[in-house]
């Protein structure tokens, strides 16, 4: 009987499910095989269909962070249980079960495609011996009469006797001064050698090109990746390869001052558009040869390279290799922007708080980079996405450990209200005037009462019109050219503010309300936070005005049960506190740097110790700073 | 296995301080004032012996059956029919309970907050926001409970110390004016309250390390006893004995409050935080219930269950009582019996069943604990 009555509700459900997707398309009228919106429509009604439905197998978690060997052995008599201390076989077997599953499997990028390759008689795609047959390649893969700014210059190399080679490069992409030097080389000074040395390409690599970088290839295809990203080719008479020496020179903007994360104290440097010189951005700061740089080629059409970074002797290994995994298995067509990249490989899409961290101070990459986590640059993109991040993480920023920890945690904390003001002021101050008014004053209930006696419409409309005036004021000013951006604050100030309520249109206590929750909303420093923030925020005046402090409430728990399921490459997005892990004295207020004697627990870094010795030696007794701040 | 998360020791001391203290908070004062008058603050207190000896009881029996929950060895302590019926009384006792729950809170609400709203609304909201939770699992819900634990608790305090103006000491004496025996029988509600922790035993097997799970509850039990003490003596000390005809004393308390003549009723606030442990406690429940059901039908997953119990549930909260009287009457008269049978008898009996007939293995090493055998 009760395995019967199992039996069907497995079964039961999905062909439901089928039939109720099948009726609402065609009732939509859309054949829901055919139509491109069908299918869309399919999806959607799925997803929906998957909430409220009975799953089998629902496993949702893919990938779990979990503790190191130093971690499992020192846990359990250091703290109870924490989140993940499971013993070990345990954690194994659920760690086994989510990768076998067979919903992700990865899948290797796809590599860049051309439908005309060369087809030469012994091997296509090869760098042919005879120099004309490279030619004419060479002209097959980039249309050359035709491709003006790609160039193709022939000469002969300065030997005795004369050796016929031609180069390939890309104007505007590779540096001319380099080449100048190069060809000065092979055309030249090549003199010097000996009549009658057989000139293969790897003798020419060795003693004649003094370029850097130099690499022997024999295939099209990598030569042509490499010349698209402004290497200069050459190639010569009876040599089956081809020599790319790196001339990449292109006009870029100089490391600047970073634009969306000022800070007044601490490095004044921001990323630039160039993957190279971003990556040693980064390696200045940290000098160290544990500090790896992989390079993964994401783009199926358009190849971009993403360069994961990490430490390697403090990263997680599950934890790299996870972004590995989730790097390479992207097909994408191209990506210009690590806020594309973000999308394709964060946990939870359609969740409104941003999983990563993007950023464009190298000095907050290095630090999270000593912290064990990973960064990951794209090659022109001016930002970095640092994961794993929690929330906490995104309500900092690189100013407050250079701040001595006393101011620094007193920006931590306004900044920490000042969130909870842009998220829930507008929606309580209207569960406040609608619902429960005895909590206000009696002075300031009747003020507010006099401001609203001339204003036409209820105060909902007023906050939503207000609100969206400020939205908009927001969004023209980005907007706007620059030369008439200072407008904006006239328009915003005199008209929206001073104007609104001379004509009764709004109230001015709310001008002042809309005004501070904008400041507050302004005072988050990601970007992306701010975002999901501002649209919170028309939930809870929806919320407020619905139900007053009781839709508050279940506001709240709704975006609690929704942050709370949060991971973030396997990491609890809300960590640490909840659930709740060693914090490391890092996270709303700060302790000072001397005492943050361990990495956040909830990383799972290999090595956990931050200062293993005396992190002010100086002081006598050895320790500096014990937890009670006395040095005696 | 029918549920995959892990919760921590933490994470349990909270789930039980809410799950205990959400409807304590604010019914208890009146209730135990009724019986004791000025000495009510010593009922919680006396209380907490008993929730003791529950929290022990429970950890026994979680050690004697590692890796099952209360429906479970129940069948393995009692034989599989009888065990069966019994379990189908504790899951009564879920429901049941639940429904006077929520009953309490669309009362208090439509009480207090929202008068015009009629009180199904806040239930169907509840319940549907709870389901939600329930439906994630109980490592969702020991988080949720964990982030907003702090906040409850900071409020609570800030509220009885910023009373503190009114209090009275005076109102506490004479001490023992009538003897001991108004406290004891004053005692028996809280210690029906203290009860709640019997839950314990429908999650126990997933804690992190099953076998602190004992300690963990003492600890809640001693914090809930300080939490409900200080709650009666505050009310106590601000309005003496009248505190028994008040309908919900602690709100009442609150609204005294009045800081620097800018935040005046601050009752709302608190209303709003106290609906979050609500939440806590009401999923709870609910939680053990649905987890409860699917055992008792050994499915494989609980989650088809949940909302055909929210129906039932919502259905039960309407049903269970006519009007707000008789709700706390039920809570006074009937409650106690019922209670203190399903909550304390039972469980000992079970343990001493199991004790005797010699059922599960205390042999088995209490660290391989955590495993659901199916």
């Amino acid at each position: 009987m009760v395995k019967n009555k199992k039996y069907r509700l497995e079964i039961k459900q999905p062909r439901l499910a089928a039939g109720i997707i099948f009726f609402t398309a065609k009732a939509c009228g859309l054949p829901p095989a055919v139509n491109v919106w069908g299918v869309e429509l399919k999806k959607i009604l799925e997803t929906l269909l998957r909430l409220i439905t009975y799953q089998p197998d629902f496993d949702r978690e893919g990938f779990i962070l979990r503790e190191n060997e130093y971690d499992r052995q020192s846990v359990p008599e250091r703290r109870d249980g924490g989140q993940k201390s499971p013993g070990g076989p345990e954690g194994g077997g659920r760690n086994g079960g989510g990768e076998g599953s067979g919903r992700r499997t990865p899948r290797r990028a796809a590599r860049p495609r051309r439908k005309d390759e060369p087809a030469g008689e012994a091997e296509p795609g090869r760098v042919h011996s005879r120099l004309d047959e490279n030619r004419r390649a060479v002209e097959r893969i980039y249309g050359l009469p035709a491709n003006k700014d790609v160039i193709l210059r022939e000469f002969s190399l300065g030997t005795d006797p004369p050796l016929r080679a031609f180069m390939v490069f890309i104007d505007g992409l590779a540096d001319r001064k380099s080449q100048y030097r190069l060809l000065e080389n092979l055309m030249i000074h090549c003199r010097i050698l000996r009549p009658g040395d057989v000139m293969s390409a790897s003798r020419i690599m060795t003693s004649l090109l003094p370029g850097s970088q130099v690499k022997n290839l024999d295939s099209f295809e990598k030569i042509a990746d490499a010349v698209n990203y402004g290497d200069t080719a050459f190639f010569f008479e009876g040599s089956d390869s081809a020599l790319v020496v790196e001339t990449k020179g292109w006009e870029a903007r100089t490391v600047d001052r970073p634009e969306t994360e000022q800070t007044i104290t601490g490095p004044q440097e921001a990323f630039v558009e160039n993957l190279r010189a971003n990556i040693a951005l980064i390696r200045k700061i940290i000098r160290s040869s544990d500090l790896y740089t992989e390079i993964i080629p994401v783009g199926a059409r358009f190849r971009s390279d993403v360069a994961v970074m990490y430490i390697k002797d403090l990263a997680n290994p599950d934890l790299v290799a996870e972004v590995k995994r989730r790097l390479s298995s992207i097909t994408v067509d191209f990506v210009t922007d690590v806020g594309m990249l973000e999308q394709f490989i964060e946990d939870s899409p359609y969740n409104l708080n941003p999983q990563t961290l993007a950023t464009e101070r190298p000095d907050r990459v290095a630090a999270a980079l000593a912290e064990g986590k990973v960064a990951m640059l794209l090659s022109g993109s001016p930002f970095a996405l640092v994961v794993p991040t929690t929330m906490f993480s995104q309500l900092h920023t690189g100013e407050e450990t250079y701040l001595r920890w006393q101011y620094g945690s007193f920006i931590r904390y306004i900044r920490t209200f000042s969130f909870y003001l842009a998220l829930l002021l507008p929606g309580s101050y209207l569960a406040v005037t609608l619902y429960h008014q005895e909590m206000i004053p009696t002075e300031l209930l009747l003020a507010i009462a006099g401001n609203r006696e001339r204003v036409p419409f209820p105060t909902v409309v007023e906050m939503l019109l207000m609100e969206f005036s400020f939205e908009l004021v927001r969004e023209a000013g980005l907007r706007i050219p620059g030369i008439i951006g200072s407008t904006i604050g006239i328009v915003g100030a005199l008209i929206l503010g001073q104007a609104a309520v001379q004509a009764n249109i709004v109230s001015p206590i709310l001008v002042i309300l809309v005004a501070v929750t904008g400041l507050a909303s302004f005072s988050i420093p990601y970007y992306s936070l701010a975002f999901a923030v501002r649209i919170y925020r028309f939930f809870y005046i929806a919320m407020g005005a619905l139900l007053g402090f009781y839709g508050i409430t279940i506001g709240l728990f709704i975006q609690i049960l929704l942050t709370v399921n949060l991971k973030t490459f396997g990491l609890p997005y809300l960590s640490p506190a909840g659930p709740r892990t060693f914090p490391g004295r890092d996270m709303v207020g700060r302790l000072p740097v001397f005492l943050q004697r361990r990495r956040p627990d909830y990383l799972n870094a290999l090595d956990d110790v931050r200062l293993p010795g005396a992190p002010r030696g100086w002081v006598e007794g050895g320790d500096g700073g014990s937890e009670d701040g006395s040095d005696r | 296995m029918l549920e995959r998360g892990k919760i921590s020791c933490v994470q349990t001391f909270y789930l039980l301080v809410v799950l205990v203290s959400a409807t304590a908070v604010i019914f208890l004062p009146a209730i135990t004032a009724e019986a004791a008058g000025r000495d009510a603050w010593m009922a919680p207190l006396l209380a907490t012996l008993p929730g003791i000896f529950l929290a022990l009881v429970i950890s026994a029996l979680g050690k004697r059956f590692p890796g099952q929950t209360l429906i479970q060895y129940l069948q393995a302590a009692l034989g599989s029919w009888p065990g069966r019926a019994a379990g189908l009384l504790y899951l009564f006792y879920f429901l049941h309970t639940n429904g006077i729950i929520i009953r309490e809170f669309g009362e208090l609400m439509t009480a207090i907050v929202l008068p015009r709203t009629p009180p199904l609304v806040f239930h169907v909201l509840i319940l549907l926001l709870c389901a939600w939770a329930v439906r994630e699992g109980l490592e969702v819900l020991a988080r949720v409970v964990e982030l907003t634990f702090p906040f409850m608790i900071f409020l609570f305090t800030a509220a009885i110390l910023l009373t503190a103006g009114d209090m009275k000491l005076g109102n506490l004496f004479p001490v023992l004016e009538n003897g001991l025996k108004p406290i004891i029988k004053a005692s028996l509600p809280p210690i029906g309250w203290r009860g709640e922790i019997i839950l314990l035993a429908m999650f126990l097997p997933y804690l992190a390390r099953p076998e602190a799970g004992g300690r963990c509850a003492v600890v809640a039990v001693l914090f809930i006893g300080l939490i409900l003490t200080a709650d009666a003596a505050a009310n106590t000390l601000v309005f003496g004995p009248t505190v028994a005809r008040l309908t919900f004393p602690t709100f009442t308390l609150v609204r005294q409050v009045s800081i620097a003549n800018f935040l005046e009723r601050i009752d709302a606030v608190l209303v709003a935080l106290w609906v979050l442990g609500m939440f806590g406690k009401i999923c709870l429940f609910y939680y053990a219930a649905v987890l409860g059901a699917a055992q008792l039908a050994n499915l494989r997953s609980y989650r088809p269950l949940v909302l055909p119990v929210g129906v039932v549930l919502a259905a039960l909260s309407i049903a269970a009582a006519e009007n707000s009287r008789e709700v706390t009457e039920y809570i006074v008269k009937g409650w106690p019996p019922f209670s203190l049978t399903i909550e304390y008898i039972f469980p000992t009996l079970v343990l001493a069943v199991a004790y005797l007939r010699g059922v599960g293995g205390v042999s088995k090493s209490p660290s391989a604990g955590g495993r659901n055998p199916e």
